[in-house]
């Protein structure tokens, strides 16, 4: 017989949750304490909130774990409040492994993306913001070009289909000068 | 050339060099000690298990080095198993389990895959507690605490 289960691995366990959907793993989770360790962060490695409000709060409570997060447009609008996802957002950019962020026709408007342009200048983990079709205009790319100035871990920004005129645009070929890891797409200069 | 593997009921195991070498682990033992015949000991594998394990080398000693794998995202891993690789495996869960330990001390990679893979297609679609009974896992959660972890992950479940 075993000297060690294999399933007492987690190194195994992790292995097995490569393979499995999030359905399975989201039961997987459910088995033991071990299992529950091997098996949620593969479940809230990469996560798209949709029209659930029990995912957003499911998200913000493992947002240690989120690499990739994408709000699609169908979560927002079942929110009564824009401030929540805001405050979803920024909290689980506070934390150190998101890389990812997707929020593409959110309609995050000026006010988010200040919100959002102070949580950069202080991430380093961050390298793809998507912010395309969010209803951005000048004062949302000066807040942008600000944090841009100190953030130096972004390399892909989208701002395609937003608002932005003259000086919006101005500040952001600016920050461009200063900045030479990001490249911005869907915009010209 | 040929190398002698010894299990861990003392059984000798002739097999070529590059069939053995698909193990990591042997294949830096061999490149440690240099060219020698004595024999290698594999305390932690029975005459069972690596009769199977030689098997699965064997058919497989012409593959090309195990490519890099593991990319960022595990989802884009593929849950195919090749056909002879599922008829291998077509075993009780006990030697399945042994192959999986295995593959894993003896650091053969592809193999361990295919036992991972294997064990997944047992998970899916079943419930927390038949997952429990099919592996003889104690549930250590309070009520309250599964019902907590349902909750929290539901969103996950309804897809």
């Amino acid at each position: 017989m075993f000297q060690t289960h294999p399933l007492d691995l987690h190194e195994i366990r992790s292995r097995i949750a490569s393979n499995l959907d999030l359905k399975d793993l989201a039961t997987c989770a459910r088995v033991s304490q071990d299992w529950n360790d091997s098996f949620t962060p593969p479940l809230y490695n990469s996560v798209v909130l949709t029209r659930d409000d029990l995912s957003m709060e499911s998200a913000e409570r493992n947002k240690h774990l989120i690499r990739s997060l994408k709000i699609q447009s169908s979560a927002y609008e079942n929110l009564s409040l824009t401030s929540a996802r805001d405050k979803v957002v920024l909290s689980v950019m506070a934390n150190s492994t998101l890389t990812t962020l997707d929020l593409e026709d959110n309609s995050i408007g000026d006010y988010g993306t200040q919100a959002l342009s102070e949580a950069l200048k202080t991430n380093s983990t961050l390298t793809t913001l998507n912010l395309r079709d969010n209803s951005i205009r000048d004062t949302g790319a000066q807040a942008l070009s600000e944090a841009l100035k100190t953030n130096s871990t972004l390399t892909a920004l989208d701002l395609e289909d937003n608002l932005i005129e003259d000086n919006g645009a101005q500040a952001l070929s600016e920050a461009l000068r200063a900045n030479s890891t990001v490249a911005i797409i869907g915009f010209m200069f | 050339m040929t190398v002698i593997l010894v299990s861990s009921d003392n059984q000798d195991f002739k097999v070529d060099k590059e069939v053995a070498e698909r193990s990591i682990l042997i294949k830096n033992m061999l490149e440690d000690v240099g060219e020698s015949d004595s024999p290698i000991p594999l305390p932690n594998v029975t005459s069972a298990v690596l009769t199977k394990v030689i098997e699965y080398c064997e058919h497989h000693r012409n593959d090309p080095v195990q490519v890099p794998e593991e990319t960022d995202d595990p989802r884009k891993r593929s849950n195919d198993i090749e056909e002879w690789d599922m008829k291998f495996m077509q075993v009780d869960q006990e030697m399945l389990f042994e192959i999986i330990l295995a593959a894993n001390y003896l650091d053969i990679k592809p193999l361990l895959d295919v036992g991972c893979k294997t064990v997944a297609n047992i998970i899916k679609g079943k419930t927390p507690e038949e997952i429990r009974k099919a592996f003889n896992i104690v549930n250590d959660f309070t009520p309250e605490e599964e019902a907590q972890i349902k909750k929290e992950n539901e969103w996950a479940e309804d897809r």
